[in-house]
């Protein structure tokens, strides 16, 4: 499977308040493959938004290299971004535009051919239900509307690869829900997710691989399920307790062990005294919060110039 | 693409608020012009001819630098390009439609209120000649080489630092026309810092017909093409310019 | 327990009305009085045009305007000087600043020759406001008629300084277009005129005449008054151009006069370049020529004077209206008209005998005179 998008040992830095030089990407690498649902997660200003954004083409002078569905990005690579879908963290449109010409007109710059863009247009309007609000301008929209002509723009031209930055922001539950299944019907349309959240259930509801960066780099990347895989096995038993076991009310008693114990510990002990063995489901969030405050104590801090 | 972005901003433009207002307001003065041509001991009708036409030029450049100092810097500071530049669109289309949008939008201001304007005057007793369609021609391309300022200085400062330099090479850009007067009288290096600091300057007096077509004389159409030249080339400069910093800029 | 909101708008209704009558109030029975104000912010014109930001014509037609305040206030001042400008008043540096800005509107140099030459009588000033009129506006008939009664008038060059205000009138006819020069040749009568005794009013009612038609009651009205002038001009003339003790004509004359008896050195000194037309004699390759008077009669010698019988004809039926009327009325009570100049009498009415041949003639409702038909034509008036 290839990469559709690819970080490779990508800097990025600006000039922050009072000219002072800001590193918001070192050394960033990572890859979406094509077909997955890459989630990406991070602490606020860790970078996740600077790396999207860059390859939505509104930053640039970065290091190192991204690749755009095997393309390098340099300055003329415009015609790469026909491709993808892009809704920026907290979204602002235009205020006297109505959403059926608006959505028109954004399908049109993606390079849509104009016979084909407004059934594009009812298409995405009947998935978010914009189909009564064609004709109003955004001016009157509330935030979670807003929200919802995002997403509507940003899949109404059928793009490749879906770059969605804090994509459940403001949405109620229903509107969380109507949303993931949008997304899961583009994947199964062919597209490639990327996206950003602070809402780890969401990530782990809808993706496959996960990327983790704090403070411009990234700490971690891999398959959700490998993930999900390191939580520790449990070994429930009755009758005399091995050393470490915790007894429970009942009589029993439970175990926790890791793969590579496992063998010398199930040999150990009678197969009549086994209840069960079961693995841990691992809460993603917590193991977020102690990844983040490991590569803190770690002391992985953003790189201010003196 | 150009004109893809061009149709779309020439809509949000003429449906803004400040837009319709200031044409309003256009409308209510105009009417109140011909109170002033009454009062006037003669000729009144040319006296409120002139005030309409000074009028409509007026609004006509404030409109255009209230919209082109903003037109890119809000989207910037909104962030509502980001879904338009996130598309196949290279940024110097962007910026070119956005003012070919915008220029479109103030030229249908200009006709509406050249219409309403002179409409007004003719029917209450004004004599109108051809020449006046010109001046309102004129009138078009000062505005339209504001409007290109605007946009050029909002991409080095804010919308309203910009705005106030904007106006402020509004007033340069006509007295630039009676330089060579002014400055008649200063030593030689001193004319030559005036005149080499009026070059940077836009000189509006190129567009300035209005008083001359009101008493019904004309314009030779070696000088109608020479002040077409101008704006062309004074607006293709800028636009050059707002699209070479706007490529570096981050958004 | 629901509670009412504040109805706002029931409020700004009042409100709204509240103010508007208090400033409509200002109006209701304000007394009309003149504006007036003193002038402030003269810029010279280089800066103003500077300042203008390229809406000069217009700003410059406001300042005009709220000049008219200044205008007011110079009636009853008569002074406009202005601090720091030396000579120049404030009405100079004003119009001089509002030309700059507007060359091709009339009412500023119009308004501005009134202001300098009519209120404070500073024609010099005057005069510079409408050559710069003339130099931006050089076939603008009203300018060059105002420049012309300037030069005439405030400057007295009919007087002192005739060839140039010749020179002056030919350069004018040579910017008109060829109908506008008839404008010219009306301004050269008419400036002619004023310096001719007893024909002042002559282009007053040549203007009348044109604007009636032939054979209507008005146009016997102007034309005979037009006849009148001109007879009562040729009777002073000829009275002074006649030979000494000589005479030229036999009292009760009514024959030509002999060109011999002319006082040539009284003719010339009356027409030092050329007989006008409305001279009662004219000169050509033969010599002097007496006319007739402009009703077509000889004129007459009495003692010194010398008499128009046409004007006198015409004079008699205005001396005698008021019997004339009475007459008429007397009719009207009778029922019919007096059969002759007796009856007349008879019915108390004293009837003078008309001069130079002509008889009563009662037949009209209104006593009217029958002259007999004049030995030469008329003159031609139109």
């Amino acid at each position: 499977m290839s990469d559709l998008l690819e970080f490779s040992s990508v800097s990025y830095s600006y000039r922050g308040d009072w000219l002072n030089l800001v590193h918001a990407l070192t050394e960033v690498s990572f890859s979406v493959p094509q077909g997955c649902a890459y989630g990406f997660l991070g602490a606020n200003g860790a970078g996740k938004s600077t790396s999207i954004r860059l390859v939505a083409g509104l930053l640039h002078g970065h290091r190192g290299t991204i690749r755009l569905f095997g393309q390098e990005l340099s300055g003329e690579d415009h015609r790469l971004r026909a491709r993808i879908g892009y809704l920026p963290e907290q979204p602002y449109f235009y205020d006297n535009l109505a959403v059926g010409e608006y959505l028109a007109w954004l399908a049109q710059l993606s390079g849509m051919t104009v016979a084909r863009i407004p059934a594009a247009v009812d298409r995405v309007c009947q998935l978010l239900d914009l189909g009564d609000l064609k004709k109003r301008s955004l001016r009157s929209f509330s935030k979670g509307m807003r929200q919802r002509f995002g997403l509507a723009q940003a899949i109404v031209h059928e793009p490749d690869l879906l770059i969605l930055d804090e994509p459940f922001s403001g949405l109620d539950p229903l509107w969380r829900a109507r949303f993931k299944e949008v997304m899961s019907l583009e994947r199964k349309r062919g597209a490639t997710l990327c996206f950003s959240s602070h809402i780890l259930g969401d990530v782990e509801e809808l993706c496959d691989r996960y990327g983790v960066i704090d403070h411009g780099r990234v700490l971690e990347q891999g398959r959700l399920a490998d993930l999900l895989g390191q939580a520790p096995l449990e070994l429930t038993g009755s009758g005399e307790a091995p050393p470490g076991a915790i007894a429970g009310a009942d009589g029993t008693w439970s175990l926790r062990i890791a793969d590579g114990e496992r063998e010398r510990i199930l040999a150990a002990l009678p197969a009549e005294r086994i209840l069960r063995l079961e693995r841990q489901k691992i809460a993603l969030e917590d193991w977020f919060v102690q990844r983040i405050k490991g590569s803190h104590h770690a002391g992985v801090k953003l790189g201010v110039a003196s | 693409m150009i004109l893809i972005v061009a149709g779309a901003t020439c809509r949000e433009a003429v449906r803004s608020r400040a837009f319709l207002g200031l044409l309003l307001i256009f409308a209510v003065t105009a009417l109140l012009t011909r109170v002033v041509g009454w009062v006037s001991a003669t000729d009144g009708n040319i006296v409120a001819l002139d005030l309409v036409m000074s009028l409509q030029s007026v609004i006509g450049v404030l409109v255009a630098v209230a919209t082109g100092t903003v037109l890119v810097q809000s989207e910037i500071q909104q962030k509502t390009l980001y879904t338009v530049l996130s598309r196949p669109l290279p940024r110097w289309r962007f910026v070119i439609g956005k003012y070919l949008g915008l220029a479109a939008a103030l030229i249908a201001g200009q006709l509406a209120m050249a219409v309403i304007g002179l409409a007004w005057v003719w029917i209450t007793g004004a004599s109108l000649n051809p020449w006046l369609l010109l001046a309102v021609g004129m009138t078009c391309l000062e505005v339209l080489v504001m409007a290109a300022v605007g946009i050029c200085l909002s991409m080095l400062a804010g919308p309203l630092l910009s705005a106030v330099l904007c106006l402020a090479v509004y007033a340069l850009g006509h007295a630039v026309a009676t330089l060579p007067q002014l400055i008649d009288h200063l030593e030689s290096w001193k004319r030559t810092l005036a005149v080499a600091a009026a070059a940077l300057i836009p000189n509006l007096g190129y567009f300035t017909f209005r008083g001359q077509a009101i008493h019904g004389h004309g314009m030779t159409a070696t000088d109608a093409a020479v002040s077409l030249g101008y704006a062309a080339l004074w607006i293709a400069l800028l636009l050059v310019v707002s699209i070479a910093v706007f490529r570096r800029k981050q958004l | 327990m629901h509670r009412a909101g504040i109805a706002y708008w029931p409020i700004v209704i009042i409100l709204g009305a509240g103010i508007l009558g208090w400033n409509a109030s200002h109006f209701v029975g304000a007394v009309q009085q003149p504006r007036t104000k003193n002038l402030d912010f003269l810029p010279p014109p280089v800066v103003a045009q500077a300042l203008a930001c390229g809406q000069g014509t217009a700003l410059a037609k406001l300042r005009w305007i709220d000049s008219f305040a200044y205008t007011q206030l110079q009636f009853d001042r008569q002074d406009d000087r202005v601090a720091g400008e030396g000579e120049r008043g404030g009405f100079e540096r004003l119009y001089d600043t509002l030309i700059t800005l507007d060359p091709a509107f009339v009412p500023f140099y119009e308004h501005g020759v009134v202001n300098t030459s009519g209120v404070l009588k500073h024609h010099q000033a005057a005069l510079s406001i409408i050559m710069r009129g003339l130099d931006a506006r050089p076939h603008d008939t009203g300018l060059w008629r105002l420049a012309s009664a300037m030069l005439a008038v405030q400057f007295d060059w009919a007087k002192r300084n005739p060839a140039n205000l010749d020179r002056w009138l030919n350069a004018w006819a040579a910017a008109e277009s060829e109908d506008g020069r008839q404008a010219v040749l009306d301004w050269r009568r008419g400036l002619a005129f004023t310096h001719v005794e007893g024909l002042e009013t002559l282009p007053y009612w040549i203007e009348q005449l044109r604007g009636t038609r032939p054979g209507t009651a008005m146009a016997d009205f102007v034309e005979g008054t037009v006849r009148e002038l001109l007879a009562q001009h040729g009777c002073a003339v000829l009275k002074r151009i006649a030979g000494g003790s000589q005479g030229w004509l036999p009292s009760g004359s009514l024959l030509p006069w002999a060109p011999p008896q002319l006082d040539v050195r009284a003719a010339a000194a009356e027409w030092p370049r050329s007989v006008p037309a409305w001279a009662p004699v004219m000169r050509d390759a033969s010599g002097w020529q007496l006319r007739a008077d402009p009703f077509g009669w000889p004129w007459i010698r009495r003692g010194a004077e010398v008499v128009s019988p046409g004007a006198d004809q015409r004079r008699f039926l205005k001396q005698t209206f008021g019997q004339r009327s009475q007459i008429q009325g007397e009719a009207d009570q009778r029922g019919r008209a007096p059969a002759d100049l007796a009856e007349a009498r008879a019915w108390g009415v004293e009837l003078p005998v008309p001069p130079h041949g002509g008889h009563w003639d009662f037949s009209q409702h209104l006593p009217d005179v029958a002259w007999p038909d004049p030995p030469s034509q008329p003159w031609q008036l139109r």
